[in-house]
C-alpha cells in the first residue's frame, strides 16, 4: 500500500461499505453474499432480460507498451492523454 | 484532464477508430518519459496531465500537443472532426475499430482501484495463476469487453496471486474473473460480481453488463472529495515523484495548513 492513516482509510471504506449495505443499493449487497453474486453465469442468457446499456465511453489502454502494440498491429492512430488519478495526493478523482 | 471532451458521445464514436492511451502520470518512469517526449509544459518537467494525437508508431504528433484536448481543439464537436478526418488517412483504422485482441490492463491493482475509482467505474481482476491460464480467461473475454456494448466499461487489471486480492472484500476462492466497486477513493474494492471463467461468452457478456448497470453511481464533487480525502488523512504516494509545480504549490498550500 501506498498510502498514509491506514486505519482511517479503512474506516472510510468501511464506512462506505455499511452504508452501502443498509441502503440497499443495487449489487452492492453481493460482496457478503456469494451464491448471489455468482448467479449470472449459471443462467442461461436468453431467459433473462438484458441489463441496462451504459453510455458508451472511451476504451483506455492503461500502459504504454500495451497501447503501442495494439496500435502498430492494427494501424490505428493513437489517442494519447496522461492524467494523474489524484488531487493534492487525494485518490480517486482527476 | 478535461472530461467534458473525452466523455462526449461524439469524441467516443470516433475514438473507435483510435487506439486510445490513457497513462497514470508518475506511476512509471519509462512511461513518464514518453510522456515528456510529447510534451513538457514552461518549467521543463512533467505535468499531471498530457494531450496529443500520434501516429501509430507514436513517434509522431499529428496535432498540438499540451495539457489537455483545449491546446488543440476548441471544443469536442471540433475534436470529434478533427479526429475522423485523421482516421481516414489511415485505411486501417475503420476496419480495426473494436478489433483488439488483448485486454487493456492496468500496470496494477492498486493503481487500477485508483483510476476505477477516478472514472467512476467498476474494476475487472483477471484471476490467472499461470501465465497460460491468464491468456485462456483473456481469451474469453476479449470479444465482451471489445464489443461496443462493453468497450470503456470496465478498467482492467490481473493478478497471480491470492494475496494481491487483499484490497478487495468478498473473492470467491474459484473465482477467476471478479467485478468489483471501486469506492470513492479506489483504496479498497467490493466485489459486484465474480465467474469462474467457465462460463459461455454469452453468459459472460452479460453478467458483466450486469456488473455496469449495478455498479453505484453518484456524482463525486470534487472539492468536497478532495476536502474529505484530506481530512481523512488519505494521500497516495505516486511510483515516481510529482514535477507538476502548479499542483505542488497547492498542495503544500493545502497540506501545509492541515498540519499545522
Amino acid at each position: 500500500m501506498r498510502r498514509i492513516s491506514p486505519l482511517l482509510a479503512l474506516l472510510v471504506v468501511v464506512g462506505w461499505q455499511s452504508a452501502h449495505a443498509q441502503d440497499g443499493t443495487p449489487g452492492t449487497s453481493r460482496a457478503s453474499d456469494a451464491p448471489a453474486a455468482s448467479a449470472p453465469s449459471r443462467l442461461a442468457p436468453s431467459k433473462i432480460a438484458p441489463p441496462k446499456i451504459a453510455p458508451p465511453k472511451i476504451a483506455w489502454y492503461g500502459t504504454l507498451k500495451s497501447g503501442l502494440a495494439e496500435a502498430k498491429r492494427s494501424q490505428r492512430p493513437i489517442l494519447f492523454v496522461s492524467g494523474a488519478p489524484q488531487c493534492l495526493g487525494v485518490p480517486g478523482i482527476w | 484532464m478535461d472530461r467534458s471532451f473525452l466523455s462526449d458521445a461524439s469524441v467516443v464514436e470516433a475514438s473507435r477508430q483510435f487506439v486510445c492511451i490513457r497513462l497514470a502520470t508518475y506511476e512509471d518512469a519509462a512511461e513518464a518519459e514518453f510522456m515528456k517526449s510529447v510534451y513538457v509544459g514552461r518549467s521543463g518537467q512533467l505535468e499531471n496531465t498530457t494531450f496529443a494525437i500520434l501516429t501509430p508508431n507514436g513517434r509522431t504528433k499529428l496535432t498540438a500537443a499540451g495539457r489537455g484536448p483545449f491546446h488543440a481543439f476548441r471544443g469536442s464537436r471540433s475534436m470529434a472532426d478533427g479526429m475522423r478526418k485523421i482516421a481516414a488517412k489511415y485505411p486501417q483504422a475503420a476496419k480495426h475499430a473494436l478489433t483488439d485482441t488483448e485486454l487493456p490492463f492496468m500496470k496494477s491493482l492498486d493503481i487500477a482501484l485508483n483510476v476505477a475509482a477516478a472514472d467512476g467505474l467498476p474494476m475487472l481482476i483477471v484471476r490467472g495463476d499461470t501465465p497460460a491460464e491468464r491468456a485462456g480467461l483473456c481469451q474469453r473475454l476479449v470479444p465482451a469487453a471489445w464489443s461496443e456494448a462493453l468497450a470503456g466499461q470496465f478498467v482492467y487489471c490481473f493478478v497471480t496471486r491470492p494475496e494481491e486480492l487483499k484490497p478487495v472484500r468478498g473473492v470467491e476462492q474459484g473465482s477467476r474473473i471478479v467485478a468489483v466497486d471501486p469506492g470513492p477513493f479506489g483504496l479498497s474494492g467490493k466485489v459486484l460480481a465474480q465467474f469462474t471463467g467457465d462460463e459461455s461468452t454469452a453468459q459472460l457478456k452479460h453478467g458483466l453488463l450486469q456488473a455496469v448497470a449495478d455498479m453505484p453511481r453518484s456524482e463525486k464533487g470534487h472539492d468536497n472529495h478532495v476536502q474529505l480525502g484530506i481530512q481523512l488523512g488519505i494521500e497516495w504516494e505516486s511510483e515516481i515523484p510529482e514535477t507538476d509545480v502548479q499542483s505542488l504549490q497547492a498542495k503544500e498550500r493545502v497540506r501545509g495548513r492541515q498540519s499545522r
